[in-house]
């Protein structure tokens, strides 16, 4: 009873408030007080480690925390509650539409999180998405409404593409236990794309990045650092949950996801130094970034063997990316650029991204390093994971001319120190705990001339190129596919016409016939034509008499 | 005692309480001719279990056997009309009670006139030779005519004038075919001995002619508006039994006298028939009058019956006959209830159907139960009916008639759910201005009774298909 | 169980109602008390018959009840497994659309006739349900066509009129294609009962054409009231109705009793295997994926509230034939919990469309803006539902949407997982900009229309909306418990021959 509690409650216990926010007045103002803590419930079923199975709920539902889900209910935790403190004191727009989106995105993302069978994973993930729309329209605003509606989109296809999948798994092994999908008896390897595909809407992998972009900017400060912090990475689950390593024929998509990861992280860059606005900026960073997190995965594709040994590096790639980005999503909020403390706080978490010597970018680049090593790639690909470190330290700088710019006066919030403390930290202590072989001198060079050769090339380009500037609108591919939409629609409105298609009337009673049929009837009703139809008849049918005498 | 015995009540009790009505003042014919017609339809429980018993009852008057002889026969089939008579009829008699009261002239001739109907139609239903045939239907034709012409209105009139030319001329094609088979057999009997020399002209003449009195396109020219303009009772009576008399007669001929007619002259008769089916129903979808719209109806459902002839097995026979029934009482009830609205609303214009179903429910819902069964949905007589037709029509692959009886259904459902439409729901919902005193409860209670009935024959048609099942009209296999 | 309950059951389910619109009928238009209680009771009489006959049959007993209408053809009343299903469907919701009814018609006129007709209408569904053979199926089928037409056409309005005469030339023409098929059927097979399987297989050497004919025209004749495109012509113009009449034609009586006469085709008359070998299996399923897609389409069309309702019903009613056409352990369990789960959010929808409108006079989309906070409880009855017709777990759309898509795999139609997919984007693009305008779209002033609704009966409308809102959500929940309709289906088609 007590773990199915401790398991259970994390996913409750936001319906809950979700619901007392109905009530205006005290009710509500209760429940948006208690609204940002209640990820901390995560940690009971990550504390307590014990599954429990409800054999009446959903199909079977089964609840637990493991080592797959275990930093990411750290990284929610932690994460989620300190953005929802910052969220209480600074949104006041449209509450009870803000935080009804959020604590049924957190309910979704716990479910996800905790769901040990497949219909109880689909279903945590596919109620996160669709109340993350509802954070990214909260500003009501026409291009939030665009950036709902590319999202909403993507979202939906996404989820389409996934329930292929996993029903393609049911079809075989009915609502699967999670854990027992490794043994690779599940699903042949056409579905495992459509899998892939999926989730990866959700990571922001190139081409399917399009909502990034457009939904930062747009959505409220909290609600982006969550976005980009946290809710992204329900994807990595969704592939390391439906597509293990080890999976049947998982390891042949190996090459090829690596190589979109580096493109993705490469892409990103390129893409975010043409924009100008710094939340957009930021969401092109978290592309490049998960580029790099599908090139882990796709390194654990290629050794399913060390999958066990490699997971705690994976959490530390997940901590530290998800605390860092949160925390300098959360620093747009609170004017950086008006004193030095604010900006040494914004620095820290940027030049963690930036994988500097010392901090957790570091560390996640020596685990990438690793897993790398274990997939068996060669050298180039360790060169291009360290080339990227520049390419990210570029984006970097660029976000931060553009940061340093926001001076407008907001009062910095706790909640952004705490959350850059926590990215300090946790990553660290995260690697310790689990007794990772740091290989901290080892890591010293190679994370430092990446930043080195990313130094200069700013440099020289203030010398040599000050006036290059291109401009990439926002969402990029995006404009391009709504001009070709609208011009699909006008078109086919063309064809199609605006009159209505009908289904043709089964029946066309026609008055012709009406009138035809009273006339005939007056005829016949005299008495001569009346006599003549007697004699008429009579006489046909003493006719076919005859005939059939013969 | 011989149970054939009790065939002579049945035709001369009502026959003899005629003939004491006329001898009576005007006052006291209606009682009389009321004991009359509740009469005889008692003699049809003793009579039934005798049939039930022994398949067919004959009498012979006189000592003359057939062929010279005259007799009366009673088969199921007749059975089972005599009882559509006799229900129809009593369910009629509270509301002729009503309107031919004392003060009433047309009263005077209506209850004799009344009383020879039926003894005329139950002699006729009764008769086993041709000649017999040939009177008793005479008498019903005029006592038909006669009584059509009580309706005060010059439409009554002329309808009736119409009904008896082509009437007797029906008569006199039916007497002359009757005279050849005199002449070259030298029987009246229904069961000819040399069954080869009725072809042709004789037997084409007695069909058209009866066709003529049975109304079946296109010689129905006088039913319309015979039974449009006709009182209600008597159109009830009219419709549920006096034209299927002619229709039965039709049958005899062809299965008994006409023994092997040729199976061309069967398709076209029923062709004929399903001619009558669609060209009744469509006109009646078009009438401005209820009454017009049930008489037309008619039309429809007796072409109906034409379908025997072509399909012509014992599963049809069942499903003719059980149609015969239930249209009979169907449409008794509805002429009776549209009686009752003519009464309260002095028309029947549809126009002013909107809004009826609140001042007169009872009506409303005889001419729904009734039109359920005319659209023949189960559970209702008119569903028993068809499924033994649409059977019959299977087992000989008949795939025309098998379409045929299975659209016909949709093309009553045209008719009968336009007055229903009209009657609850349309939304002119006006002020139905009562010209009249509305008639006694009793007639309303009468009609739908009928029309109950007619459902509930559907819920339990055993004993009419058992007695029907076992032979075709005069016991031909 | 008693011999003579095990015989008197079955036909007092039916007649409960029957009785009921007796009396309501006799008693008329003034007694309006009587006619509530009536209802009422009646209505919970019926399920707790159901609920025992249900549990009865879980037991092991079985029902039987036989009446020999013609020689050779008996009417027979029994209670199967999935007669249950569809029976206990169609009287829970009986029960709680009476209850929205009563509240919803408080001030119109001609209530007697419509509580009447609407107890008629659910004595045929029962019949449908509990019916044991294929005449007596179309028996009731044609009786339930009989006594829905005057719900239809209740309003007397011109248009409700026409609806009532296009409702009647689709569903008599059905009936009559029934007839002739049935008719030819009972020539070459007899009066045989249902029978898990089917029984015509030993017939198929002999007559293959006839059987292949006979089965088109007896899923045209039940198409017709499923809906399948295009047969579905008389639905949206059905539309006209009151509010409960919507909930009935869509949700609990008439869609389901033409696919129920589908499943029956299909399980009990023909076996699946037996579709499958003359050729009708895969034709079948490209009918219903066809009627998904299209009806969705047509649905996106729709500016009319309650028409847009109409299409997606069209849409989602495909769903059972298709699991039913796909077959297999998974895909039927599928189609056949559909039943209960699209009746459950179907209703729901129209009775949050009803509430707007009647309270509103909401009838357009576009007047839906802001709603949300206007009737909060109501509009989240009807987020729900819309949800849960998307797909979105965990209401009850998912769980049936789950075992089509698996069960399609298992039985190697992969392709009809596009279809599902396409028909689940479809559904949120016709459901989301609702979702949408209620909740985050500023609205302008309605004013209330004015109609007086007590508050009595404002509550009822409310609570009836939110009762089967909650029943999607929890059904879903607990879709795994052996008491949900899931296990109950699952223990059905386990019955069947697998595919």
């Amino acid at each position: 009873m007590v773990t199915l509690l401790a398991n259970g409650l994390p996913v409750l216990a936001p319906i809950v408030v979700a619901a007392l926010l109905a009530r205006p007045g005290r009710i509500r103002a209760a429940a948006i007080a208690a609204a940002p803590w209640l990820p901390l419930l995560l940690f009971f079923p990550l504390l307590l480690h014990r599954p429990s199975a409800l054999s009446f709920a959903l199909l079977e539902l089964r609840l637990g925390a493991d080592p797959v889900s275990a930093p990411l209910i750290v990284l929610c935790g932690v994460a989620w509650s300190l953005a929802g403190w910052f969220a209480a004191a600074r949104v006041r727009r449209d509450r009870v539409l803000f935080w009804s989106g959020w604590l049924i995105s957190l309910a979704g993302i716990a479910l996800a999180l905790l769901a040990q069978d497949v219909a109880g994973f689909y279903a945590g993930y596919s109620a996160l998405s669709l109340a993350s729309w509802l954070l990214i329209i909260h500003a009501r605003s026409e291009a939030a409404r665009r950036a709902g509606r590319v999202y909403l989109v993507l979202a939906l296809v996404g989820e389409m593409a996934v329930f292929a999948g996993i029903v393609a798994i049911a079809s075989e092994a009915g609502n699967a236990v999670l854990a027992e999908l490794v043994d690779g008896t599940c699903a042949a390897p056409g579905w495992h794309w459509l899998i892939l595909a999926g989730f990866a809407v959700k990571m922001g992998i190139l081409p399917l990045h399009l909502w990034l972009p457009l939904a930062h900017p747009v959505a409220p400060v909290p609600a982006s650092a969550i976005l980009s912090g946290v809710i992204v990475k329900a994807g990595l689950l969704g592939w390391l949950r439906l597509v293990p390593p080890g999976a049947g024929g998982s390891e042949l998509f190996g090459p090829a996801l690596l190589a979109l990861g580096m493109l993705t992280a490469f892409a990103g860059v390129a893409l975010g130094l043409a924009q100008r606005r710094v939340k957009v900026v930021l969401a092109y960073s978290t592309i490049s970034q998960m580029g790099l997190v599908l090139a882990a995965y796709a390194a654990l594709l290629m050794a399913p063997a060390s999958f066990e040994a490699l997971l705690p590096w994976l959490g530390v790639l997940i901590l530290h990316h998800g605390l860092n980005k949160a925390a300098l999503f959360l620093a747009c909020g609170c004017a950086p650029g008006r004193s030095v403390l604010r900006g040494v706080l914004v620095a820290l978490p940027a030049l963690a991204i930036a994988a500097a010597p010392l901090t957790t970018g570091m560390l996640a680049k020596t685990g990438l390093k690793a897993m790398l090593g274990e997939a068996g790639v060669g050298y180039g690909w360790t060169l291009v994971l360290s080339l990227s470190s520049t390419a990210t330290a570029l984006l970097l700088w660029h976000f931060w001319r553009l940061v340093r710019q926001e001076r407008e006066y907001r009062t910095a919030h706790p909640a952004w120190v705490a959350m850059t403390v926590a990215g300090l930290i946790l990553p660290w202590a995260w690697a310790v705990t689990h007794g990772l072989d740091l290989h901290l001198a080892g890591a010293l060079w190679p994370a430092a001339w990446p930043l080195a050769l990313a130094a200069a090339l700013i440099a020289s380009r203030r010398l040599l190129a000050p006036k290059l500037e291109i401009d990439v609108p926002a969402g990029d591919l995006v404009v391009v596919l709504e001009k070709a939409a609208a011009g699909l629609g006008a078109a086919t409105r063309r064809i199609a016409g605006s009159g209505h298609f009908q289904i043709p009337n089964l029946y066309p009673v026609h008055v012709r016939l009406t009138r035809a049929l009273l006339w005939l009837e007056r005829k016949m009703t005299s008495l001569p034509v009346a006599g003549l139809l007697i004699l008429g008849l009579g006489g046909l049918l003493w006719l076919v008499a005859r005939l059939a005498d013969f | 005692m011989n149970p054939a015995v009790l065939l002579v009540g049945l035709v001369f009790i009502p026959l003899v309480a005629a003939l004491v009505a006329v001898i009576l003042p005007v006052r006291f014919r209606r009682p009389v001719a009321l004991l009359g017609a509740l009469a005889w339809p008692l003699l049809l429980v003793p009579l039934s279990i005798a049939v039930a018993r022994d398949q067919t009852l004959t009498l012979v008057f006189g000592g003359w056997t057939p062929p010279l002889g005259i007799g009366w026969r009673l088969d199921a089939l007749g059975l089972v009309l005599l009882w559509v008579h006799a229900l129809a009829g009593i369910a009629a008699l509270p509301g002729a009670w009503h309107r031919f009261g004392p003060k009433v002239v047309a009263a005077a001739p209506f209850w004799p006139l009344w009383l020879i109907l039926s003894t005329g139609v139950n002699a006729a239903l009764l008769a086993a030779d041709l000649f017999n045939l040939y009177v008793s239907l005479e008498l019903t034709t005029l006592a038909a005519v006669a009584l059509i012409a009580t309706d005060d209105g010059i439409a009554a009139l002329t309808a009736a004038m119409r009904y008896l030319l082509l009437g007797v001329l029906g008569s006199l094609m039916y007497v002359l075919g009757v005279g050849l088979v005199y002449a070259q057999t030298g029987s009246l009997a229904m069961d000819q001995a040399d069954a080869a020399a009725i072809r042709d002209v004789a037997l084409v003449l007695m069909l058209t002619g009866l066709m003529v009195k049975a109304a079946i396109f296109p010689l129905h020219v006088w039913l319309p508006h015979a039974y449009g303009n006709a009182p209600g009772p008597v159109a009830a009576i009219m419709s549920a039994v006096v034209g299927k008399v002619a229709l039965v007669a039709l049958w005899r001929i062809w299965f008994q006298t006409a023994a092997d007619p040729p199976d061309l002259l069967a398709d076209l008769l029923g062709l004929v028939g399903a001619v009558a089916i669609v060209y009744g129903a469509l006109a009646a979808y078009m009438q401005p009058r209820l009454k017009m719209v049930i008489a037309w109806s008619s039309i429809s459902q007796f072409g109906f019956l034409m379908l025997l002839l072509p399909l012509a097995s014992q599963t049809a026979f069942q499903g003719a006959g059980f149609h015969l029934l239930a249209h009979g009482l169907a449409k008794a009830a509805m002429f009776l209830a549209a009686a009752n609205i003519v009464t309260v609303l002095g028309s029947d214009s549809i126009r002013h159907l909107p809004g009826l179903d609140k001042r007169m429910p009872l009506e409303a819902f005889t001419l729904a139960l009734g039109g359920v069964t005319l659209i023949g949905l189960p559970p209702s007589g008119g569903f028993t009916g068809k499924w033994m037709l649409l059977t019959a029509a299977w087992e000989q692959q008949g795939w025309f008639w098998l379409v045929l009886i299975a659209l016909s259904g949709l093309m009553s459902a045209a008719y009968v759910f336009r007055i229903l439409a009209l009657t609850c729901f349309h939304p002119a919902r006006r002020a139905v201005h009562e010209l009249h005193a509305r008639p006694p409860k009793i007639t309303s209670l009468a009609a739908l009774l009928l029309a109950l009935l007619a459902v509930i024959i559907g819920l339990y048609p055993h004993p009419a298909l058992e007695l029907l099942g076992r032979g075709l009209p005069g016991g031909a296999s | 169980m008693a011999p003579w309950l095990a015989q008197a059951l079955p036909p007092a389910v039916v007649l409960v109602s029957t009785l009921a619109a007796l009396v309501i009928f006799v008693a008329g238009e003034a007694h309006q008390r009587l006619r509530i209680w009536v209802n009422l009771i009646a209505a919970t009489i019926k399920l707790l018959l159901v609920v025992w006959i249900g549990l009865a049959v879980l037991a092991g007993n079985t029902f039987m009840f036989r009446f020999e209408l013609l020689p050779g053809l008996e009417l027979i009343l029994h209670a199967d497994a999935l007669s249950i299903l569809f029976a206990s469907l169609s009287a829970v919701l009986w029960l709680v659309t009476t209850v929205y009814a009563i509240a919803y018609l408080e001030r119109s006129p001609n209530r007697a006739r419509f509580f009447g007709f609407f107890s008629l209408c659910v004595s045929a569904t029962m019949g449908i349900a509990m019916a044991g053979n294929l005449m007596t199926l179309f028996i009731f089928y044609e009786l339930l066509t009989l006594t829905t037409w005057p719900l239809v056409v209740h309003n007397g309005t011109p248009e409700a009129l026409a609806a009532g005469r296009s409702y009647l030339r689709y569903t008599l023409t059905g009936g009559v294609v029934l007839l002739v098929a049935m008719a030819w059927l009972y020539g070459l097979a007899g009066n045989v009962e249902f029978t898990p399987g089917g029984f015509l297989a030993p017939l198929v050497a002999e007559h293959r054409i006839a059987l292949s004919v006979i089965f088109a025209m007896l899923v045209a004749g039940f198409g017709i009231k499923a809906a399948l495109i295009p047969l579905h012509g008389w639905l949206p113009k059905a539309m006209v109705a009151p509010a409960p009449v919507s909930a009935l034609l869509h949700a609990v009586a008439v869609v389901k009793a033409g696919a129920f006469g589908i499943i029956r085709t299909v399980e009990d008359v023909y076996g699946l295997e037996l579709v499958a070998e003359l050729g009708m299996r895969i034709p079948l399923i490209a009918v219903a994926a066809w009627t998904i897609i299209i009806g969705s389409l047509l649905a996106l069309r729709e500016h009319e509230l309650k028409r847009r309702l109409a299409y997606s019903t069209v849409s989602q009613v495909s769903y059972i034939v298709l699991g039913i056409a796909v077959g297999g352990l998974l895909a039927t369990s599928g189609g056949m919990v559909h039943l209960v789960h699209q009746g459950l959010m179907k209703v729901t929808l129209f009775f949050c469309a009803g509430i707007y409108g009647l309270l509103l006079g909401v009838s357009r989309i576009d007047q839906l803006d802001g709603l949300g906070r206007r009737m909060p409880w109501v509009s989240t009855a009807f987020t729900i539902a819309a949800l849960g017709m998307i797909g979105v777990p965990p209401v009850v759309g998912f769980v049936s949407k789950w075992y089509l898509a698996s069960g399609a795999l298992a039985a190697d139609v992969p392709w009809v997982v596009g279809v599902l997919i396409a028909s689940a984007l479809l559904n949120a693009a016709y459901f989301l900009p609702l979702i949408r305008r209620l909740w985050l779209t500023e609205g302008g002033a309605l004013a209330e229309m004015p109609i007086e609704i007590g508050a009595l009966s404002r509550l009822a409308l409310v609570a009836s909306a939110v009762a089967t809102a909650a029943l999607t959500v929890v059904l879903g929940m607990l879709a795994a418990h052996p008491l949900s309709p899931l296990s109950w289906v699952l223990e059905i088609a386990s019955g069947y021959a697998p595919w």
